[in-house]
């Protein structure tokens, strides 16, 4: 695994530590959001290796390979409402966290390019296959 | 006392009560538990005090199957046997790995962990481990910084193991044994063939023999075969002069069911923030004790998976490793240490220039695993024979789509509890990737442990030995040795073979006493 050069650290309430993948949006509406990039995904692999595993995601699920799509089902919450995109991130990133954690505890995990991963996070990577270059 | 094989007389008959054949691990253990006895002891070994390369011929054989190290270095043949390079590993069996698994054929010895376990407690001893704690709770009482990853312990657990010094028994105890009056070590000993009388009932002598040209006979009123597993096998294969088959092996059991550790990377562990891991850290030569991370038997079972075992090591020192089964290459055992340790030695310098913070965040994920009981995987004869006209061995050594799945299991299941943790995550090799592939990489290798070819069984149709280790159908014959297990699991084979020695020795003293 390449080791990133290209990272920012910040501080986020004191504890929690993020990452966040500069690098050029594709003009989506969600391109500059923190909540597209996984974050601890984001922790332990460069931005390459996210685009490859989001890319590798979208090949093996075709029916996922449009960000629209992507983007409503990972905003859809436990209820199947869909929080709407103008939401602060803090809500839609601790949504994710919640549906990562709920992911591993009910084996809704996949296993692209090797890593055993969530399957919201790994359609986070394909998000941000589509909406980072 | 010590007698070389050599200088004595031709056609001597050694008489003794109890003759032990083979001094490793097995055969120190058992001749250690009858120093003082009142009886004499007889402890033949094939090779002398130190590596000479005829006697290490000797174990020279082909391998078909599964690729597997040269089988002339995979053991070594001289008082103390392998234990004169072994790296120390110890750690007791589970109590799973004796049941009758319904997911794994063949599985289910006729003994217990139960059985086992004051055995255990005293085999502790013997390879200079500590006291018998397999917790890690009483680790970390002594070493708080032995911090166990925070995954849920109903399916992923620590294993703990000790690490012997390690001990060579060939130095270590060989004063004891040379010293001991009533025990008469023979060495440059080979025993070539086995006699029984007419019925097949009882052993009559051994022979032996040396590159001398010196041929003698040992009697004895029990013979306990202590050489390893591929070496039992051998020895019972070919005493075939009264039983064509072998001795032993009216059930066509003997050398089938040849087991190892299959030994290799598997995955990769990235974490979120460094973390040193100490629990699950080993130091050559420093560390007394450490985890690895096992699955419990309850996911076991509701998976149907074989019982295995991970280690982490930091992947900044592995990844500059070559595989084992690409270092371990010569005919020559000596040489094939001396790569490893210098690979070692290497690995180990390139990656000490690295910062914690990244050596501490990334670790290689390495598996240690039973194989299933398999018959077709076995040791024959081959009609080529050694210097001493021993037919050699051959080993077919043969893995199954059943380890390969376990292995993806087990990586899935730690995978999915690292990510309920919220630690980091998990990446599987890509040999791992594909679920339809029952491919081994080239770098699968094995941990030189040898097992199961006179597996233990109550019935004499699906074993060699009964729950005495006492080859079925013959009174005075009886194997020691890992060669006696009917199932791998995950931990080095050494420390189970002492204490199923010390529980042989008992049971022959019981009997010998009765007698």
């Amino acid at each position: 695994m390449k080791r990133r050069s290209f990272i920012q650290l910040s501080l986020y309430s004191g504890a929690a530590i993020t990452i966040s993948f500069f690098g050029c949006g594709t003009g989506s509406e969600v391109a500059n959001k923190p909540w597209v990039q996984p974050q601890l995904l984001s922790h332990i692999c460069d931005a390459r290796t996210v685009r490859e595993i989001g890319a590798s995601y979208r090949q093996r699920f075709n029916s996922e390979n449009h960000e629209k799509q992507l983007i409503n089902i990972l905003l859809t919450d436990s209820t199947n409402k869909i929080v709407p995109l103008s939401s602060e991130d803090t809500l839609i990133n601790s949504l994710l966290e919640q549906k990562i954690q709920k992911d591993f505890e009910t084996g809704n995990t996949v296993i692209i390019r090797g890593w055993i991963l969530s399957v919201t996070e790994a359609r986070q990577c394909a998000l941000f296959s589509l909406t980072k270059n | 006392m010590h007698v070389d094989a050599r200088m004595i007389d031709p056609g001597s008959l050694i008489e003794g009560d109890v003759c032990i054949v083979g001094a490793g691990a097995a055969g120190i253990s058992m001749a250690l538990e009858w120093i003082n006895a009142p009886y004499k002891i007889i402890l033949l070994e094939g090779g002398g005090f130190e590596y000479d390369p005829e006697v290490q011929e000797l174990y020279a054989g082909k391998t078909t199957g599964q690729p597997y190290y040269p089988l002339k270095s995979a053991r070594l043949h001289y008082f103390g046997g392998t234990t004169g390079h072994w790296a120390g590993f110890c750690s007791p069996f589970d109590e799973v790995d004796f049941i009758k698994r319904d997911w794994v054929a063949h599985s289910g010895w006729p003994i217990t962990r139960k059985d086992l376990d004051p055995f255990y407690a005293r085999a502790q001893k013997i390879p200079e481990l500590g006291p018998y704690e397999y917790g890690p709770a009483y680790w970390q009482q002594h070493d708080p910084a032995l911090i166990s990853l925070p995954l849920d312990e109903k399916v992923v657990w620590n294993k703990m193991w000790q690490f012997s010094p390690p001990t060579q028994f060939g130095v270590k105890y060989k004063d004891a044994i040379v010293k001991a009056k009533n025990i008469h070590l023979y060495t440059y000993a080979n025993v070539t063939d086995i006699k029984a009388n007419e019925k097949i009932s009882s052993i009559e002598e051994v022979t032996v023999k040396n590159h001398a040209g010196k041929t003698h006979h040992v009697k004895a009123k029990y013979f306990v075969l202590a050489c390893c597993s591929i070496q039992n096998a051998r020895l019972l294969l070919a005493a075939n002069s009264q039983a064509p088959k072998g001795l032993g092996n009216d059930n066509d059991n003997v050398g089938r069911y040849f087991m190892e550790h299959l030994e290799l990377k598997s995955a990769e562990l990235h974490l979120a923030r460094p973390n040193p891991l100490k629990l699950y850290m080993f130091d050559f030569g420093v560390t007394k004790a450490r985890a690895e991370l096992a699955i419990t038997k309850e996911k076991q079972e509701e998976h149907k998976i074989l019982n295995g075992t991970v280690s982490l090591t930091p992947l900044e020192f592995t990844k500059n490793l070559k595989p084992m089964i690409e270092i371990w290459k010569d005919d020559d055992p000596r040489k094939n240490h001396d790569s490893m340790l210098s690979a070692f030695q290497k690995a180990g310098q390139e990656a000490s220039s690295i910062s914690p913070d990244i050596t501490n965040k990334s670790f290689e994920l390495f598996t240690r695993i039973e194989q299933a009981p398999n018959p077709a995987s076995r040791i024959t004869l081959d009609r080529d024979k050694d210097g001493l006209g021993m037919p050699r061995a051959m080993l077919h050594w043969e893995l199954t789509a059943f380890e390969k799945r376990s292995i993806r299991t087990i990586y899935e299941l730690i995978g999915q509890q690292v990510g309920i943790a919220g630690i980091g995550r998990v990446k599987l090799m890509e040999f791992l990737e594909n679920v339809n592939d029952n491919s081994w990489p080239s770098f699968a290798g094995a941990g030189w442990h040898h097992m199961g070819t006179t597996r233990m069984s109550d019935d004499p149709k699906n074993g060699v030995v009964d729950s005495d280790c006492k080859v079925h159908g013959i009174s005075n014959l009886f194997t020691a040795g890992a060669s006696n297990y009917v199932t791998a699991a995950a931990p080095n084979p050494t420390l189970t073979l002492i204490a199923l020695t010390l529980r042989l020795s008992d049971h022959l003293k019981q009997r010998i006493k009765i007698n």
